[in-house]
């Protein structure tokens, strides 16, 4: 990087009023001594004053009140899907064992077994995929 | 209240949250949900998809929140979630594309809206001549151009925290301004 290029960033922190003191007496010195950089500061000023004057729209607060309740709904009810997964799961798990250790007929045995392996093998498979995409290219879906 | 007594209570309530006292999250909530909207209309320049988005991040922010280091700053975490949604949210509908296959110098990718049509001027308060052209400049802009022009003025961030939330040098801050800067100059110069 050159030297004008230097000044030319630091130009930024001295616009933003974040140099430090030392910085900001070299870019002004510089600046007496170099009447471009002075020009360019005076439209970067001026760049800097139509940006901090421009205000994006905010929502109204009702619309905020709206959003903050839809988010504590949504932390709320997130708990109960967990607890009803669980209980799911824990239901399921124990009508199996109790379906393979009674009486029941093996035709039912064998057809539920059959059916949970290709289940298995189902989830396993899509599990596997997701899990091989989500190390290629992260923004591979983005149009280039 | 100072960043770091900002940041102190942040990591308070955090603990409250991963201790088990989920009502406490509502608070941080609270704090940051005008900044998150602010800063997904930098992405999706939708307020009602803004709202929509932030409230996602939130959401995600409060699942992952166990595995939050108390060591780290809570704010630069939630942008990395709320950035990477509306990434998301943006590639899903094909609204972005990838400025070139290589990553920019401090090593992400960069993206531009694919149709200007995406746009909702309606989003800014704009009236003039001159607020116009800014606001279509503005938009023109790649989005890491307009990231850190609004960190700086929309947000008011300080170097600081804009090179704490990007994970950037406070060097890299400067010299990313000075290229959006003068990309937004190039396109409002006869108005400078």
């Amino acid at each position: 990087m050159d030297e004008r290029e230097h000044f030319r960033i630091q130009m930024m922190g001295f616009l933003d009023d974040e140099l430090s003191d030392e910085d900001r007496r070299a870019f002004v010195e510089r600046c007496y001594a170099d009447p471009e950089l002075a020009t360019e500061l005076a439209q970067y000023r001026r760049l800097h004053d139509i940006t901090n004057s421009m205000v994006l729209r905010e929502p109204e607060d009702f619309e905020y009140e709206r959003f903050f309740s839809r988010v504590a709904a949504r932390v709320e009810r997130r708990l109960g899907f967990v607890l009803l997964g669980v209980g799911a799961s824990v239901t399921v798990a124990f009508l199996l064992l109790e379906l393979f250790f009674s009486d029941a007929k093996p035709m039912l045995k064998i057809g539920v077994g059959v059916g949970l392996l290709g289940a298995t093998l189902l989830t396993q498979s899509v599990v596997r995929v997701w899990l091989k995409l989500r190390k290629l290219d992260r923004y591979q879906g983005v149009r280039r | 209240m100072g960043t770091d007594a900002a940041d102190a209570s942040d990591i308070r309530v955090i603990r409250e949250v991963q201790a088990g006292r989920r009502e406490a999250f509502e608070s941080l909530v609270r704090k940051y949900m005008r900044r998150a909207h602010g800063i997904a209309m930098q992405f999706v320049q939708n307020s009602e998809d803004a709202l929509d988005l932030s409230q996602d991040a939130f959401l995600k922010s409060f699942k992952a929140i166990g595995r939050f280091d108390t060591n780290q700053r809570f704010f630069p975490w939630f942008y990395r979630i709320l950035k990477n949604t509306c990434l998301t949210f943006l590639k899903r509908r094909g609204l972005v594309r990838r400025l070139s296959l290589s990553a920019t110098p401090d090593g992400e990718p960069d993206y531009e809206l694919v149709d200007d049509a995406a746009v909702q001027p309606s989003a800014v308060l704009s009236s003039g001549e001159l607020r116009e052209q800014f606001w279509q400049g503005y938009e023109k802009l790649a989005m890491k151009d307009r990231e850190i022009i609004a960190l700086r003025h929309f947000q008011e961030m300080s170097y600081q925290e804009i090179a704490d939330t990007l994970e950037i040098p406070i060097g890299t801050v400067m010299s990313r301004l000075f290229h959006a800067r003068r990309r937004l100059k190039e396109r409002l110069e006869p108005h400078l």
